[in-house]
């Protein structure tokens, strides 16, 4: 019960943010269906893609007043490490 | 046992003893997951270069004797026969998977023309009816099989009852600038009165098991299936640890926290979680595929 009332406190707190972040999950979803088998496209999209989460991150914290060097390397470490664990698992390089 | 426990609740579970953040999501602990990532990079790409020097292929496990088993499962579950393995077919298939990679195509008709069927002629299988499908960039023989069974054209290959044969190449090359693993499959039946219809007719009467590969083509096999080979599915796996670990400790840390009301710097967690779910949804449902032709 906590756990939903304090996700949708967050949620409709920063709706316009959550919207954005989603938006762009389903259009990565989108082109990685479109790139299917293609490496180098795959890799183009999830680059991409964990570039603008580290964008997004920096905006929400600064809108937040809350950007912290902390934060902005957890959002790095966090996307570098999926990225590079993806590009080696995929041989995408 | 309680000690376990205890090293779980350390590592998971946010509270006094860890500063209110598990320990697998604090900043030294996302470094050194950066560190291993980093290191399996650098390894992978020493493996791959190595395979390459020996020619053994990139890091799949795509293998023709489970292509071919899964080919017969499928047409068994339509009621069809089974298709036997001929070599001359598999030839037509290697020689089809070189041409695309020296002619840089991926295509069922070379950019000047030359059809599957050239390539079948070629190998001296005569045919009546023949078939081609291809594939490329697959990690796992069964991602192969099953992309081709959802795809209607491909579909009407496998299930076709004309076809009795069968031929299968797992080819690594670079094609369009970028390293790739093509599975060509080259389905026939053999034209009257030919020598292969003659010898499916004398494997038919022997009532032999059919879906027998020859030892030659078994140790063409064991070339492609050696080296990085076992490699590959390690890598995916660690991927997947990797995102379980990461889903896992922020559901948890997003549970404890909102049951702790503890104040947190906004949104952090919902948004890791979003991107890694995210993630999760691309590895499996579209990175883990390939394409098919």
């Amino acid at each position: 019960m906590h756990l939903f009332k304090s996700v949708r406190k967050e949620l409709s707190a920063h709706t316009l943010d959550y919207l954005i972040l989603v938006s762009a999950s389903v259009v990565f979803l989108l082109f990685l269906r479109m790139f299917r088998g293609e490496r180098t496209e795959s890799l183009l999209t999830l680059l991409i893609f964990t570039s603008f989460y580290i964008m997004w991150g920096l905006v929400h914290h600064t809108k937040e007043k809350t950007l912290h060097i902390k934060n902005v390397l957890e959002y790095i470490i966090i996307s570098f490490v999926i990225l590079l664990l993806s590009i080696v698992a995929f041989s995408l390089v | 046992m309680k000690s376990l426990s205890k090293h779980l609740r350390h590592l998971l579970i946010p509270g006094h003893h860890n500063n209110f953040r598990g320990k697998l999501l604090q900043q030294d602990a996302l470094l050194i997951y950066l560190v291993i990532a980093f290191l399996m990079l650098v390894v992978s790409k020493s493996f791959s270069r190595i395979a390459t020097d020996n020619i053994l292929g990139k890091a799949t496990d795509i293998q023709i004797e489970q292509l071919l088993e899964q080919t017969n499962e499928v047409r068994a579950q339509n009621g069809l026969s089974p298709l036997t393995y001929n070599e001359k077919l598999a030839e037509a298939a290697k020689a089809k998977a070189k041409h695309m990679f020296i002619n840089n195509y991926w295509a069922h008709f070379s950019p000047k023309g030359d059809s599957p069927w050239q390539f079948i002629r070629r190998s001296g299988y005569q045919y009546e009816f023949a078939g081609e499908n291809l594939a490329k960039n697959f990690l796992f023989s069964q991602n192969v099989i099953d992309a081709w069974e959802k795809s209607p054209t491909h579909r009407e290959n496998l299930l076709r009852s004309d076809f009795s044969q069968v031929g299968f190449a797992v080819e690594d090359g670079v094609l369009e600038g970028e390293e790739t693993t093509l599975v060509v499959q080259m389905f026939g039946s053999p034209l009257l009165g030919s020598a292969d219809a003659q010898a499916l007719k004398a494997s038919d009467q022997d009532g032999k098991e059919t879906v027998e590969i020859s030892q030659e083509a078994a140790s063409t096999l064991g070339q492609q299936t050696t080296g990085t080979v076992v490699f590959a599915p390690n890598r995916v796996l660690v991927l997947y640890i990797f995102i379980g670990v990461f889903i896992v400790s922020l559901a948890l840390d997003l549970y404890i926290a909102s049951r702790l009301k503890l104040l947190r710097l906004h949104g952090k967690t919902i948004a890791h979680l979003l991107f890694i779910i995210t993630i999760a949804l691309g590895v499996l449902l579209f990175l883990s595929q390939g394409a098919i032709l």
